[in-house]
């Protein structure tokens, strides 16, 4: 039995009944306007926004929405903390740099509306030698940070044996998956995104297991390969996932000055392109549209 | 070393040039004489005041239980909503040095609903956590049972007993098909508290159902890291809500509504549980009911 069969605590059977709750419903255009109208009712009180854009945005906005889906096969990393595997699987996330994995950027994920943290943590029962999380969470990261952003999930095994009535601290990883959320300064395509799961080496750091896993690990994982899938859905009025996008408004520092003929093929090579981008892409990003404008009149 | 990254989520006066107006935008044109007016439907916005949470699903004073509201929108399988989180201590009121100050104060406002959103089938769904030490929160037997114990204490606190007195409040039963029983403790509260002269609820009444107090309440330290895990989810349907309130002019008193918590049979179920209870697949569910 966990924990021993014995333990001080009252051991009644929880119970249920109901969640007792009020409705009101306003009805406005403008958030801010209906708060302002209706202050009584809701100055003060925090809001939940939607995911994603149902208009074009009138505010700057800079959600990224992941969704820890499942991890799969993953029998085989169980199974090194017992013969019978554990009784939970705890994930964690955290945003660290690329180019310097030992930073991690604090207080950027949001599990809630209102509930800001440096990780995420969650704890799932094994279904069948697959986790099941169906988890969301929100990504707030500044600008400067997105492009070197490195989503880092730890796998950490638990059971009854692993806990004693005593504080103690917590057990290292025993596997990790990463993410980079930019691919060359453009930000990752919304959608499902499959990772490998790496078992770590208890002889070494998670941070010197790190690199060799973003190099090795690239590949599109093979079917038996242990996996965890992520999706993301970018809610974002200043990164965009529209590859011609991203280098219509990083022309300059992409092609540089339009003297030569090959800078200026680049240039009308993107411009060509751009026709065919999503109107509501463009809107989300229209505030850099003016940007564009700089572009010397004649010169493509 | 660590990096601090303090960024506004929704960060208002862009400073455009122009008002932003797009094709999707109804009623307005963005290319004029190319799309069509159609007619203007306004967004809608939810405020949602949680009441209370009737329930004991703690075992020790160390215990806890968290709350995530958010919309989910059947048709498109996914959740619509950033999550409202609620935090509770052991005996059911909000958890923190100073619940009584949360008292009426535990609500959120979901933006930003289209009418698409109204017309499709969106659902409140508020899902179930215990947190607290990995002793008790991980105990196997820690989570659920489904037998029904004629001497369990009931935790049942109203965080916000004032109803509205204009009449236009209305008691909503949930869309669930589980049968509840009739007559049970939660329902005779809103039947007597939303009486039609609409007057408030008489303090013995209040007494009577408040098991919970909010001057009793102590802080209890968790001695290692705060666990959480899975218990149960309740789910309501605000296709009606959010349809009826469009025909009448304003917010008015708002809706009551009581939705019945459910716990799925294997935990590893839990991250579809919501989708179950939509589904009505309750054949492997259960509700955790009280003794009458």
């Amino acid at each position: 039995m966990f924990f021993g069969g014995q333990s001080n605590v009252s051991t009644k059977p929880p119970k249920a009944d109901s969640i007792n709750i009020n409705i009101k419903v306003f009805h406005g255009d403008k958030v801010d306007d209906v708060v302002h109208k209706h202050s009584t009712s809701l100055h003060g009180v925090p809001r939940s926004n939607r995911i994603g854009f149902n208009d074009a945005p009138i505010q700057s906005r800079s959600d990224i929405f992941l969704t820890v889906a499942k991890a799969i096969n993953i029998t085989s990393i169980m199974k090194l903390y017992s013969s019978s595997g554990p009784s939970y699987v705890n994930v964690s996330a955290e945003i660290r740099l690329n180019d310097e994995p030992d930073h991690i950027v604090e207080r950027c994920i949001f599990r809630g509306s209102n509930d800001g943290d440096t990780r995420y943590e969650s704890y799932v029962a094994p279904n069948a030698g697959d986790l099941w999380w169906d988890e969301k969470f929100k990504l707030c990261i500044p600008e400067d940070i997105a492009p070197r952003a490195l989503l880092i999930f730890k796998f950490h095994l638990m059971n009854a044996a692993s806990h004693s009535d005593e504080a103690s601290e917590p057990e290292p990883p025993v596997a990790i998956a990463a993410l980079n959320l930019s691919i060359n300064g453009r930000f990752i395509r919304d959608g499902e995104h499959r990772m490998k799961i790496r078992r770590l080496d208890s002889g070494y750091t998670l941070e010197q297991q790190l690199g060799p896993y973003l190099v090795e690990d690239t590949a599109p994982p093979a079917v038996f390969d242990p996996v965890l899938s992520v999706e993301s859905f970018l809610c974002s009025t200043k990164f965009t996932e529209d590859g011609t996008l991203h280098s219509l408004l990083n022309w300059k520092q992409n092609i540089g000055t339009l003297t030569t003929d090959e800078s200026r093929f680049k240039m009308k090579e993107i411009l060509r392109k751009f026709t065919f981008v999503s109107e509501i892409e463009i809107l989300k990003v229209t505030h850099f549209v003016a940007f564009l404008k700089i572009v010397p009149s004649g010169s493509v | 070393m660590a990096i601090q990254a303090n960024v506004a989520t929704t960060t208002p006066g862009l400073g455009s040039p122009m008002p932003l107006i797009s094709p999707t935008s109804p009623g307005k044109q963005f290319f004029p004489g190319e799309v069509p007016i159609r007619a203007h439907y306004p967004l809608s916005h939810l405020l949602i005041n949680m009441r209370a949470f009737v329930g004991s699903i703690c075992n020790s004073a160390h215990e806890g239980v968290e709350l995530m509201f958010g919309l989910y929108a059947r048709h498109e399988h996914h959740f619509i909503s950033e999550f409202y989180i609620v935090e509770l201590n052991h005996n059911g009121v909000p958890a923190g040095p100073r619940p009584e100050d949360m008292v009426g104060r535990i609500h959120t406002l979901f933006t930003d609903l289209t009418s698409r959103d109204v017309a499709d089938e969106i659902y409140l769904v508020c899902r179930i956590f215990k947190t607290g030490e990995a002793k008790d929160v991980l105990r196997p037997d820690a989570s659920s049972s489904a037998s029904t114990h004629k001497d369990q204490s009931r935790a049942s606190v109203l965080f916000d007993m004032a109803r509205p007195g204009s009449g236009g409040s209305r008691l909503h039963k949930s869309t669930s098909s589980i049968i509840r029983p009739k007559g049970s403790r939660v329902s005779q509260i809103f039947q007597r508290s939303t009486s039609p002269d609409g007057q408030p609820p008489s303090p013995g009444l209040k007494t009577a159902h408040s098991v919970g107090s909010f001057g009793t309440v102590k802080a209890t330290a968790i001695k290692g890291p705060s666990y959480r895990r899975a218990f149960g989810c309740a789910v309501l349907d605000l296709s009606k809500v959010l349809q009826e309130t469009r025909a009448s002019s304003g917010p008015e008193a708002g809706t009551e509504h009581i939705i019945p918590i459910f716990v799925p049979s294997q935990e590893g179920d839990f991250h579809q549980l919501h989708e179950s209870i939509i589904e009505s697949k309750t054949n492997k569910l259960y509700v955790l009911r009280w003794s009458i």
